[in-house]
């Protein structure tokens, strides 16, 4: 489904990945993890087609297609999609008129009907309840006055709405309590499916015992310097960032 | 950086939309001659076959125009204008005034249908019912569903015909609110106006259906001076909208009106504006010059006046519309949204005066300013020594697309009184990269992107207008609808 | 709309004859310069007589704002024209000023009706920090000031600051060093003594790079006499300075007081300007911040506290020139009896400035019927990626808290003054030095115990 090779990018001038290669197949679900300013989140914005970050060698390889050469709002019909770690404020715009709209432009470049006003909020109304959150959410302005929880909430509802095939995940636990990441990680883990796909970046393990990874791969200064299965993740918990880091550099 | 560049260049199409009201009707039409004196006045008067006590009136507000000066405080450039070349009378030859559509000139009934306004009665049933006065240059061309208003005892004619039909309630209330000598371009207006709408609510009615006047311009050369006189009696109640544009032309055209609104007690006026006019090409050339005086006096306790509007159009606007608050427990607002692209200039906002106790006002407004575009928020909130408990709200935010045009706002709080609470709240800023990306990462693209957050951004005042207005306004920024399902 | 217009159309090109000029209102003060010509400083320097002799011009030909110029239209200065106002002779005698001492400050220049007394440089200063008098230094060593002295006259200027320009006989130059960093203030103190007296207070501070200091004006009066103090301040911010500048109003309440302040913010430098305001009949504060590089920032803080007729007009100027650049302001007032407040804050953004961060508030509480607040922000923005805001409110005391404060048992005075105290505390706390603080909230303090507070909470 995806296929990264040898990915370089930076922002103002500075390297941030340092040539990344990573395969991930239908049905997978990857994580990533790594240390503050290890890369983690330029990746998932280089794959989502940011402009402020600027690719400077390497190919992404999605669905067959070269993703790098895709707008943003191409690859996010071509089923690529971004939980973000700061959901943006959007005054004025009500949820669910936002939700409507790229659904159905997502449906239209699927070649599916558009669907109408009605069958639309008896939709969006079965998914809200499904990550708990309360309809009077999706009348209001996008996230704004939203509290951390509820913006991210607000990432997985929609895409449980536009069902991706390639999901990523930018840090969904940062700023979530327990009971909220519990339900953030039901409606993951609902979405979870042989065709499609998951890329999570993290930088704790906790998110990683409610969503259970296939592989796990660390990235430091912009390298996978290490992958392995679930388990890696939790040697990881216990012995720190600093001894994988040492590890990769002696190894 | 990128991301703004594209929201710039999207932006500045919306701003560059085809003016699609820009054509010319060719039509016969009696105009006079560029040019003006006390004659050209005493013409007028005589083609509308005016009372005496009118040609007066008019007359007085010429000698005090030639007294004043062209205001020079607002934020607006543009060359003198020469007030000999233009032509302050044109009508489309027609015979007098018609009570049936059969006998208007199709070429005007085609006209309005290409602008989309339903002149026809047996059409509009099936829709909306609002009805119409339409006016082309000088003249009113036909007023719908009289009949129907009439039942309900509403009096909703062309202002020159009820200065013969109800020259008593013309006298009375005519000048009462904006006086001939109130400002520049305000007694410009007093000495030549040609038509405009009446309307008087009697008490305790809530007239029927919405009320609208449509504006047209089309000869060249030539200004158009409306009036317009609204009347609420005690406790009645008239939504009011009003709708205009003009061809396409390389000169600068001159549109100057006064709208005034008296509310007795109890009585609600809701007055809607999407102005249209054309705004010139995208290197600033032609264009009509909007300058307006409109204003509203809560004359009874518990009365309410509230000014929506949305402009879109014109090189040059220059309008406050105002609400003077004499009545006890009355309320004003006045929500705005002021789109200037290419090289438009707005200078508008209002006044809310404070007399009576207990008033409340709100103002909102929202600009936005994209190419060349100057944009200037300009509002006047007082609060006189008697106006006990005065309450105000102001909220005027600026969009900026692009970095050519400009956002400026002047408010002037002026309070007398102690037991007022005046709050004002204003910001500026532009689409951020971080909202635009949000929304393209959901699939959808730029131009409707930024379709969306402008839409949002203007969502407070879109939902003050009637439906129908809401949704050409919409349409008039470009902007895809919102709110069928929100 | 009746807007007041304004006055665009510069005036005719009358020349400076003061025997022949029109204006009786000028007249007397182009007189003044005839007369007393031989003495101004500097008119044997040709680019100051030059420049001097232009601003004279400038004067002569626009004279006093009107009501009819937009930037005054809520101040008339009608009460200062009526009056003659002619400069005092020294009179060499020192006031007595352990009475205006406060309490902490060390280093105080005092000027009587404006004229300097005594050495320029007070005892125990940091050698780091230079004070001169203009007049010696445009004798000695002009070229030291030429790319300072007058600047502020090239823009736009009103006909009190063009005055100054033209018949000023003296000044002060405060010069803080490169890297010098003192925490102790300067206060250059301003006695007025003389009845009818013109004062024309002249500052020129030149902060050079990263150094850290503190000026205070401060403006008192001998026994209720009514002068007229015109004065101008210029301040340039050298890169990485820091300026934090005191001006504190507590004449007497039948002064006059046209005051000016210019500042000139280079990169990364800062400038906290705080003006504190109790006296004064008719008090016109201009304070313009030119923030020409990027990342200078400034702080406008503004107390103010009217009472009888008092009229208080605070004009300020913010130009955001540079990219990266941030303002705050905030401005409180308690206005009472019949006494005015006019509050006019213009912020301008140019076209390049961008990620500029511009704030702005207006506070104002008016205690009485008879009292009026008139407040005017103004926005004008040319770059798009900017963060600007402001924010206006007018009111009384919150019911509510008056309401509690007298269920605990406080009476329904004290509880008022203790509502207003905390209204302006909120602006007098951000007073940097604690010797000036503690002056300022005691000033505070002296005013409010003598408002009559003439309305009735409810």
């Amino acid at each position: 489904m995806l296929t990264i090779e040898n990915l370089r990018a930076s922002v103002e001038g500075k390297e941030i990945l340092n040539g990344i290669s990573l395969e991930v197949q239908a049905g997978e679900v990857h994580a990533v993890m790594g240390p503050n300013g290890s890369g983690k989140s330029t990746l998932a914005n280089v794959l989502a087609g940011r402009d402020e970050y600027e690719v400077t060698g390497g190919t992404v390889r999605f669905k067959g297609q070269d993703l790098l050469d895709l707008e943003p709002e191409i690859r996010a019909r071509e089923g690529l999609f971004l939980a973000f770690q700061y959901p943006v404020e959007i005054p004025g715009v009500s949820n669910v008129h936002m939700l409507k709209a790229a659904l159905n432009t997502l449906r239209k470049h699927r070649g599916e009907e558009e669907l109408d006003a009605v069958s639309f909020l008896r939709l969006v109304k079965e998914k809200a309840a499904l990550v708990g959150m309360k309809q009077e959410f999706l009348y209001r302005s996008v996230n704004q006055g939203f509290s951390g929880g509820e913006k991210k909430r607000n990432e997985i509802l929609q895409m449980s709405l536009f069902e991706p095939s390639l999901s990523v995940l930018d840090e969904t636990d940062s700023g979530l309590d327990i009971d909220a990441l519990k339900i953030v990680a039901e409606g993951v883990n609902s979405l979870r499916s042989p065709d499609r796909a998951m890329l999570v970046v993290t930088h704790y393990q906790r998110l990683l015992e409610y969503i259970v990874p296939d592989y796990v791969h660390v990235l430091a200064h912009g390298r996978i310097i290490r992958s392995g299965g679930k388990e890696l993740a939790h040697e990881l918990e216990d012995r720190g960032y600093g001894w994988i880091e040492q590890h990769a550099r002696t190894a | 950086m990128n991301e703004q560049i594209h929201a710039d260049k999207e932006l500045a199409s919306l701003a560059q939309r085809e003016y699609k009201e820009g054509f010319v009707t060719d039509i016969d039409a009696d105009t006079l001659p560029p040019g003006l004196d006390e004659d050209v006045i005493r013409t007028i008067s005589r083609k509308k076959e005016e009372p005496e006590f009118l040609l007066e009136w008019r007359l007085d507000a010429y000698r005090r125009w030639l007294d004043m000066e062209e205001p020079g405080w607002p934020h607006l450039h543009y060359p003198k204008i020469d007030f000999q070349q233009i032509s302050y009378f044109s009508a489309p030859k027609q015979k007098k005034l018609l009570d049936s559509l059969d006998e208007v000139d199709p070429k005007l009934l085609e006209t309005y249908e290409k602008l989309g306004i339903p002149l026809d009665e047996q059409k509009a049933l099936a829709g909306v019912k609002v009805a119409v006065d339409a006016v082309f240059d000088s003249v009113s061309v036909v007023t719908t569903f009289k009949e129907t208003l009439a039942e309900a005892g509403v009096i909703f004619c062309p202002l020159s015909e009820a200065v013969k039909e109800h020259p008593d309630l013309v006298q009375k209330y005519l000048g009462s609110v904006v006086p001939a000598g109130d400002n520049y371009y305000a007694a410009l207006n007093s000495a030549v106006f040609s038509e405009g709408s009446f309307v008087y609510v009697p008490k305790g009615v809530r007239c029927p259906m919405e009320l609208s006047t449509y504006f047209r311009i089309n000869a060249m050369n030539t200004g158009q001076f409306e009036r317009t006189l609204i009347v609420a009696d005690e406790d009645s109640y008239v939504s009011y909208l009003e709708g205009c544009t003009a061809p396409m032309r390389d000169e600068n055209q001159l549109h100057a009106a006064v709208v005034e609104l008296v509310a007795m007690k109890g009585a609600e006026i809701k007055y809607s504006t999407v102005q249209n006019w054309y705004p010139g090409d995208e290197e600033g050339k032609g264009g009509i010059y909007n300058f307006v005086t409109k204003r509203g006096i809560c004359k009874g306790g518990g009365s309410k006046i509230s000014w929506t509007q949305v402009e879109t159009g014109s090189a040059i606007t220059w309008k406050y519309p105002s609400v003077v608050l004499e009545g006890d427990n009355s309320i004003g607002e006045f929500y705005s949204v002021a789109l200037t692209g290419n090289y438009q200039q707005a200078d508008t906002g209002t006044k809310m005066v404070h007399i009576g106790k207990n008033a409340t006002s709100t103002i909102i407004s929202k600009g936005i300013s994209a190419g060349h575009g100057q944009n200037s928020y300009r509002g006047l909130v007082k609060v006189l020594k008697g106006a006990d408990n005065a309450r105000n709200y102001s909220q005027c935010d600026s969009l900026l697309m692009g970095d050519k045009c400009g956002a400026h706002t002047f408010p002037y709080m002026e309070v007398k009184n102690p037991s007022a609470v005046v709050e004002h709240e204003a910001t500026t800023s532009k689409i951020s990269e971080d909202q635009l990306f949000y929304c393209r990462q959901r699939g959808l693209s730029e131009e409707d992107a930024v379709s969306m957050i402008v839409n949002g951004f203007c969502k407070e005042v879109f939902k003050e207008l009637p439906m129908e207005f809401a949704v050409e306004a919409q349409k008039l920024l470009g902007i895809s609808l919102e709110g069928a399902v929100g | 709309m009746n807007l007041k217009t304004v006055d665009t159309a510069g005036s005719n090109s009358m020349h400076a004859q003061p025997d022949t000029h029109p204006d009786p209102q000028v007249r007397p003060y182009l007189d003044i310069h005839e007369q007393g010509r031989e003495a101004l400083p500097g008119e044997r320097v040709e680019w100051h007589a030059n420049w001097r002799h232009g601003c004279l011009q400038r004067f002569a030909d626009q004279g006093f704002p009107t009501l009819r110029d937009e930037e005054w239209r809520y101040t008339s200065v009608r009460p200062i024209l009526s009056k003659r106002f002619a400069p005092a002779e020294d009179s060499g005698l020192m006031p007595d000023s352990s009475a205006y001492r406060i309490e902490g400050i060390a280093h105080t220049l005092v000027f009587v009706d404006g004229i300097m007394q005594g050495p320029a440089a007070p005892l125990g200063m940091d050698a780091g920090i230079r004070v001169d008098s203009i007049s010696r230094v445009l004798e000695n060593d002009p070229e030291r000031i030429r790319p300072y002295l007058g600047k502020s006259a090239e823009e736009r200027a009103h006909g009190f600051s063009l005055m100054n320009n033209a018949l000023y006989r003296d000044g002060v130059l405060v010069e803080i060093g490169q890297g010098v960093r003192s925490d102790a203030p300067l206060e250059l103190l301003f006695v007025s003594r003389t009845d009818a007296a013109l004062i024309l207070p002249r500052i020129l501070i030149v902060a050079r790079n990263n150094s850290v200091a503190r000026i205070v004006e401060r403006h008192v009066s001998e026994t209720g006499t009514s002068s007229l103090t015109s004065g101008v301040g210029e301040l340039y911010l050298e890169p990485g300075a820091h300026l934090d500048y005191h001006l504190v109003e507590s004449q007497s309440d039948s002064a006059f007081q046209v005051s000016g302040n210019w500042a000139y913010l280079s990169r990364d430098s800062r400038l906290d300007f705080h003006t504190t305001t109790v006296g004064g009949a008719l008090v016109r504060n201009d304070l313009v911040i030119d923030m020409q590089e990027p990342g200078a920032q400034c702080n406008l803080m503004g107390a103010y506290c009217l009472s009888g007729r008092q009229h208080v007009d605070n004009f300020t100027t913010v130009v955001h020139s540079a990219p990266h650049c941030s303002s705050n302001e905030h401005y409180k007032g308690v206005l009472d009896r019949r006494s005015r407040a006019v509050f006019h804050g213009r912020i301008r953004v140019a076209p390049d400035a961008q990620q500029t961060d511009a704030q702005q508030a207006n506070n104002t509480l008016l205690l009485s019927p008879d009292a009026e607040i008139d407040t005017k922000p103004q926005l004008e923005i040319y770059a798009n990626d900017v963060k600007c805001s402001h924010g206006a409110t007018i009111g009384n005391l919150d019911e509510q808290a008056m309401f509690y404060l007298k269920s605990r048992g406080i009476d329904g005075d004290k509880a008022r003054l203790m509502l207003i105290r905390a209204f302006v505390d909120e602006v007098l706390e951000a007073v940097g030095p604690d010797s000036v603080q503690q002056h300022v909230k005691a000033l505070m303090d002296s005013k409010l115990s003598r408002l009559p507070i003439s309305t009735k909470s409810g």
